[in-house]
């Protein structure tokens, strides 16, 4: 008999997204370290029987949509192959796109040479979010090293319920009661565009990177305490500072920025949460872009700060979309749902730190690594900035050409160049 | 090392090996079996990995026992339906030839019978309604709980008709439409279906409404100024909302967090 699983807001909500992005999440950790794929299989295997939804179709009846758990074989997940050149084979599989009705929603792939070896992953943002991802793959990690050190077998890893609505789970009853009547529609209204090329048939899919050292990155961190800032506002006031240049905005030009906020902060402990999505974004404005970066810098804290106060950060609009779902055909529920969504132009994802402790395999510390956000449709933009060994990665996943690879890689330089000037203060 | 039996055994220990938890606990051991061959077919190797992971699946084996009982017992009630059923509509007709003959007043003892056959079908319904309403058949279960008022109603007409010769008593089947509703909304409520608020709703003004023509036919009250039972009825459903959203309004949020949404 067919199992099923419950198709879940988020579920739904990144399935309505088809139209803004590829929905996928990449990772990439790099090793000095042949990495073991017997035990890697295990785990892998061990991992994805835990989370069902990761070897399911998504199924839209039209009416309703649900999953539809699938057989599968590890062969249909994980590929390993040997490699001349791993940045380039492990930029080509995480480029690959997953359709919501594939048998699985996740592939993973080894490439290695004769030393060193890449573990990539790409997944379907329909089954989890950027945070249970790091989950997943942490998990994934320290599971591989006990598996191989000490025979445990590789069964650690979070089940439990989907739904959106566990976020409230520690909220008192009022507060809960208050969260399930936010009905605000709080989406974005801003025009604003990343200048990128028009949409054209010949355009693929790119990751585009830009490193920022260890030690620039920690004497941007170090600028930050001292202008009171944490790196998400330095790197949000930078996004703010190049757009004006790099788009052409005028200065007294109001533009705003969603940026991704992980819902599980409402949260004490996700034991019992199954992996899921709990992303929802923040509208961070800024009136103009001010005399010099740090008056944006300023704006864009004052912006934040709004957000920080607020006990429902991130919850607005929740309960609408559920009653939208719960009470319309899935189809129609779509299509009233788009007429009051407004997809944000311009997005930031602060994934945050890969702690490499966590990320080890076998007392094998990745070497160098990066998470990324879904494919964007051009006009939309996300930039996505994750960190490790110290080292920050900024990210655009672009559907695109070589004109709008030449247009991200002068944005990173007018941020990295923002950023070198907050480092270096007033 | 874990084996399969001896972790089933480990969890059934407080329950005596008998002849229905034997079958529960082969069952179990089959199904992991069978799970453990479906991940050797995917690709685990590891019989350790695969035994582990398998028994961390079925921690729950002694709570699904309760289940598989219950599911038991209702298979017995279906198996001994029609052997209940025969003796049951034996005892009816004996009722009616005992009465019949003892009495030679055949009509309307047959009603004996007919009441029987009723209630009968309402047990059926209702049996169903319990295993249907929180499942994907919901809606058959609004059917069977609308049919045992229909079948109830039948009955009550013939006893308020035949015996009492009650002319008015075909109005009986206007009421039922009204209960019929009332019955769905509760059913609605007690099984919290998104759509309970909704139904009431428009429930209120349908059942006022039958509720008028019915009075208004039996003469029991004027059609004018009954009429204002329908203004009633509205006035109500404003004040359900009304109360809603009040009740909801308790938990509302402080207009300060409000003003951080508003663009200043």
């Amino acid at each position: 008999m067919e199992r099923r699983l419950t198709a879940e807001l988020w579920d739904k909500m990144h399935y309505l997204f088809r139209g803004f992005n590829d929905r996928m999440v990449h990772v990439a950790l790099y090793y000095d370290y042949k990495i073991d794929i017997e035990a890697l299989k295990t785990v892998l295997l061990c991992f994805i029987e835990k989370a069902p939804v990761l070897h399911s179709s998504f199924i839209d009846t039209k009416l309703t949509a649900h999953w539809k758990v699938n057989d599968y074989s590890i062969d249909d997940v994980l590929t390993v192959a040997e490699s001349e050149d791993l940045p380039k084979d492990a930029d080509t599989f995480l480029t690959q796109y997953i359709a919501p009705d594939a048998p699985v929603q996740i592939r993973v792939a080894v490439f290695y040479n004769e030393k060193s070896s890449v573990l990539c992953m790409v997944e379907n943002h329909m089954c989890m979010d950027g945070g249970d991802l790091k989950y997943f793959v942490r998990s994934l990690c320290k599971a591989y090293t006990d598996y191989i050190n000490n025979g445990i077998s590789p069964l650690a890893l979070r089940e439990g319920s989907r739904s959106y609505d566990e976020i409230y789970r520690d909220f008192s009853r009022r507060e809960k009661k208050m969260a399930q009547n936010l009905y605000k529609n709080v989406c974005a209204k801003d025009d604003h565009r990343f200048p990128l090329t028009e949409n054209n048939l010949h355009d693929k899919s790119f990751i585009a990177l830009r490193k920022i050292g260890a030690e620039r990155f920690s004497a941007l961190r170090k600028a930050g305490k001292t202008l009171g800032a944490t790196v998400n506002d330095l790197l949000v006031a930078a996004y703010f500072y190049s757009l004006y240049e790099l788009g052409g905005y005028g200065l007294d030009e109001s533009v705003t920025i969603s940026c991704a906020i992980d819902l599980r902060r409402h949260v004490n402990d996700t034991e019992g949460m199954g992996i899921t999505n709990h992303t929802a974004f923040m509208q961070c404005n800024i009136p103009e872009r001010g005399k010099d970066i740090f008056e944006t810098l300023a704006y864009t804290k004052k912006s934040v700060e709004k957000f920080k106060n607020d006990k429902f950060m991130g919850l607005y609009g929740l309960p609408l979309l559920k009653f939208g779902y719960g009470i319309l055909p899935q189809t129609a529920a779509e299509g009233v749902i788009k007429l009051g969504y407004s997809n944000p132009l311009l997005a930031m994802s602060n994934i945050g730190v890969l702690d490499s402790e966590g990320y080890s395999l076998c007392g094998n510390a990745p070497t160098d690594g990066f998470m990324t956000g879904a494919v964007k449709y051009k006009p939309y933009a996300l930039v996505s900035a994750t960190s490790l060994n110290g080292v920050l990665t900024l990210s655009m996943c672009v559907r695109g050409n070589d004109e709008d690879k030449r247009i991200v890689e002068r944005f990173f330089d007018l941020m990295e160049r923002n950023l070198q000037t907050l480092t270096n203060g007033k | 090392m874990k084996n399969y039996p001896d972790f089933i055994e480990n969890q059934m220990k407080s329950h005596p090996n008998d002849d229905i938890t034997f079958t529960y606990k082969r069952t179990v051991l089959e199904k992991m079996e069978k799970r453990s061959a479906v991940l050797r077919k995917r690709g685990l190797t590891d019989e350790n990995v695969i035994r582990d992971l398998v028994c961390e699946e079925n921690t729950q084996i002694e709570k699904g026992y309760y289940e598989y009982l219950a599911k038991e017992k209702d298979k017995k009630k279906i198996k001994n339906l029609p052997r209940n059923i025969g003796i049951y509509m034996l005892v009816l007709i004996a009722a009616f030839l005992g009465i019949g003959f003892a009495t030679h007043v055949w009509h309307p003892t047959w009603l004996i019978i007919e009441g029987g056959v009723s209630f009968m079908v309402i047990y059926l319904l209702m049996f169903l309604t319990a295993h249907l309403t929180n499942t994907v058949l919901y809606p058959l279960a609004r059917i069977c709980v609308a049919g045992s008022v229909m079948m109830l109603t039948q009955f009550l007409f013939l006893v308020i008709r035949i015996p009492f010769g009650v002319e008015n008593a075909y109005l009986l089947f206007l009421a039922a439409v009204a209960l019929m509703l009332i019955a769905d909304g509760i059913l609605a409520s007690i099984t919290k279906q998104k759509f309970a608020f909704l139904s009431w709703l428009v429930y209120i003004p349908a059942v006022t409404g039958l509720l008028y023509a019915l009075l208004g036919l039996t003469g029991i009250a004027a059609w004018d100024p009954g009429w204002w039972m329908m203004v009633a009825a509205v006035i109500a459903d404003i004040v359900l909302i009304l109360g809603t959203v009040l009740y909801k309004g308790r938990y509302s949020i402080k207009q300060e967090l409000e003003n951080i949404w508003k663009e200043d």
